[in-house]
Order: structure tokens, then C-alpha cells, then sequence
């Protein structure tokens, strides 16, 4: 389950103007990138098992 | 086109940390790789050893030339396989980089621009004092600047918002490397630029350049002399039939844009329009 804000309290400082842009990116290109890697890879492990499973039957 | 994203910067850092398909560290798995493959050479040498024990060592020139063809024809395969191995493993880590690249970029866009933006969009049109709605949407235009700048993938790109009045386009909004924005795109008929970037905007339409140098551009299109960029998008706002400005990303590397920033412009220049828009 997941349940959380619409517009995150980091973007509503940043279109406030509380935020500067280039911190509001940065971190959120961080968080981007590990959130995107963590589901790639879990993405490919799920896949890669699955078709292990296929062949070994 | 482009292939070195800011937006997707860290990638590499990515691929440094070491994620593999599996997750699991891709030294590590190198590593292992070559540990079997100096179990394979060790095996097959401590054969032939054994070999030469029970038989006695050569004792001609050609008995040891025999041995050293024998060296050669175990450690050549070993070591086309290695190379062949370990490039598929540097393929596999960059499939996963690129992927991880697409992946964060589309979680930027969708998640920590156009929600945010979209929600000053409406509170645009909800205030109801003419001042505080001006105010709001020189934020807008301020935030969309910021937005293309650091999602386009051009290094040191900059962003400008031309706001159309009177017939003319002027800066009202930047974001990016240093140098701010002097242009004035006007109708007058030695300002052949303003002409092209006008019609542009009423047009609604779009122009990529990969290259201002290398490219046969449509008249109009190329740049001021000394201009400190190689490559653009400029992209229409509008809203229905309000013509507003139009947007611009420029880099100073040619090929700095693909058709994923295109695209980021299009949406952002859409998002812009619509708080723009007057009520009429």
C-alpha cells in the first residue's frame, strides 16, 4: 500500500519560492534515480527468475 | 542527438555503485567470473602435469615444443572467452544504466514538475485579485524556465520565456548559464529572426536544431552573431487561440536535444499557455 501527498511539501517550497530550483532538482534527481534503479532491477531480478523457472521445467 | 543528460547524471553513478542485473555488485560478479576461469586453466594445467609426471618430462626440443603448443592451445580459448564474457557483461551494465536513466527521467517529469506546476496552473485561475493572479503567473513562467533548464539534457542549458505583447517578444522569464537574454523578436522588416520567430508562435508550432553551424536552416532560424549556442528548441505557447510567447532551451553543445526534450518542451510550454490564458 502507498499513500502519500499529491504535491510533496518539497514542491510546494519550490513553486513557493522557498525552494531554490537547483536544490529541488538535485535532490529530487537523486530520489529519481534510486527509486528508478531499485524498480529496474527489481524489474530484470523478477524477470530473470521467471525465465529460470521456465527453463528448468 | 543527445546522450549526456544532466537529468540522468547520476546514471553513471549508478553504474560506479555497481548495480548489475541480478543487484548484485558488478566486480563481484567479475571477480567470480574470473575466479572460475583460473580454476578451468588451473584444472587443465595440473592434468597436463600429471601427464608429464607418469610419461617423464620432453626430453627433445621437440617434446618441449609439443608442451608449449599445448600451453597455448588451452590459455587462447580461456582468454577469448574472458574478453567475450566481460563484454557482455559491460553490455548488460549499460542496458541497465540507459534503462535506469529513462526510468528516473520519467518519474522527474511526471512527478516533480508537471504535478507541482500543474497545481499552480489552478490556483491561477482560482485567485480572484487581478494583482496576486499577475503575481502567480510570473511564478509560473519563472518555474517552467527552471523546470526545462534542469530537465532538457543539454549541458549548461538555459531556458527563456518570450512573452508576446504587442506584437513583440521580449524576456520575461529565464533560467541556466549565465549570459541573460537580450533578444527582442519584433515584426519590423529588418528583423528577419522576430519575422520567423513570430510566425512560430502563430503557427503554433516547433523547431528543433541539433546544429545552428552544421544544419540548413529555415531562413530566420539561425542565430544572432556571437551567440553562445549550438543547438535549441523553441516551442509555441498558446492557449486555444490566445497567442502567448514561446519557449526556448538553448545549449552550447551541438546535439545538446532529443525528441524527449521536445516533448518535455511541448507539454511545458502547454502547461504555461493554460495559466496564461485570460478568461475571456
Amino acid at each position: 500500500m502507498m499513500r502519500g501527498q499529491v504535491v510533496p511539501e518539497e514542491a510546494r517550497a519550490w513553486t513557493a519560492g522557498l525552494l531554490l530550483a537547483t536544490d529541488y532538482f538535485a535532490n529530487a534527481r537523486r530520489e529519481a534515480v534510486a527509486k528508478a534503479s531499485a524498480a529496474i532491477l527489481g524489474r530484470l531480478h523478477r524477470r530473470v527468475s521467471s525465465e529460470d523457472r521456465g527453463s528448468s521445467r | 542527438m543527445a546522450t549526456t543528460p544532466p537529468v540522468a547524471g547520476p546514471g553513471p553513478e549508478v553504474g560506479a555503485a555497481g548495480g548489475s542485473v541480478l543487484g548484485e555488485p558488478v566486480g563481484r560478479r567479475r571477480g567470480r567470473l574470473r575466479t572460475w576461469l583460473l580454476l578451468e586453466a588451473g584444472a587443465v594445467t595440473l592434468g597436463y602435469g600429471v601427464a608429464v609426471l607418469r610419461e617423464g618430462a620432453p626430453a627433445t626440443g621437440g617434446g618441449w615444443a609439443l608442451v608449449a603448443a599445448g600451453a597455448v592451445a588451452v590459455a587462447a580459448p580461456l582468454w577469448v572467452k574472458s574478453r567475450r564474457e566481460l563484454r557482455q557483461e559491460l553490455e548488460t551494465r549499460s542496458a541497465e544504466t540507459l534503462a535506469i536513466e529513462a526510468d528516473a527521467k520519467l518519474r522527474l517529469v511526471v512527478g516533480d514538475v508537471v504535478t507541482p506546476i500543474a497545481e499552480v496552473v489552478g490556483r491561477v485561475h482560482q485567485v480572484s485579485g487581478r494583482g496576486e493572479r499577475e503575481s502567480l503567473r510570473g511564478q509560473l513562467q519563472q518555474l517552467v524556465v527552471e523546470a526545462v533548464a534542469s530537465l532538457c539534457d543539454g549541458e549548461r542549458a538555459r531556458a527563456v520565456f518570450f512573452q508576446l505583447e504587442r506584437g513583440e517578444m521580449r524576456p520575461a522569464a529565464w533560467f541556466g548559464r549565465g549570459d541573460p537574454p537580450t533578444t527582442v523578436f519584433t515584426d519590423a522588416p529588418a528583423d528577419r529572426r522576430g519575422q520567423e520567430a513570430l510566425l512560430l508562435v502563430r503557427f503554433h508550432d516547433y523547431l528543433l536544431v541539433d546544429d545552428v553551424r552544421a544544419d540548413e536552416l529555415p531562413r530566420g532560424a539561425e542565430p544572432r552573431p556571437g551567440a553562445g549556442y549550438r543547438s535549441f528548441i523553441s516551442v509555441s505557447v498558446f492557449c486555444g487561440e490566445q497567442n502567448l510567447g514561446m519557449l526556448s532551451v538553448d545549449a552550447p553543445e551541438a546535439h545538446a536535444f532529443d525528441e524527449t526534450d521536445l516533448n518535455v518542451m511541448r507539454a511545458m510550454a502547454q502547461l504555461l499557455g493554460a495559466g496564461l490564458v485570460d478568461r475571456r
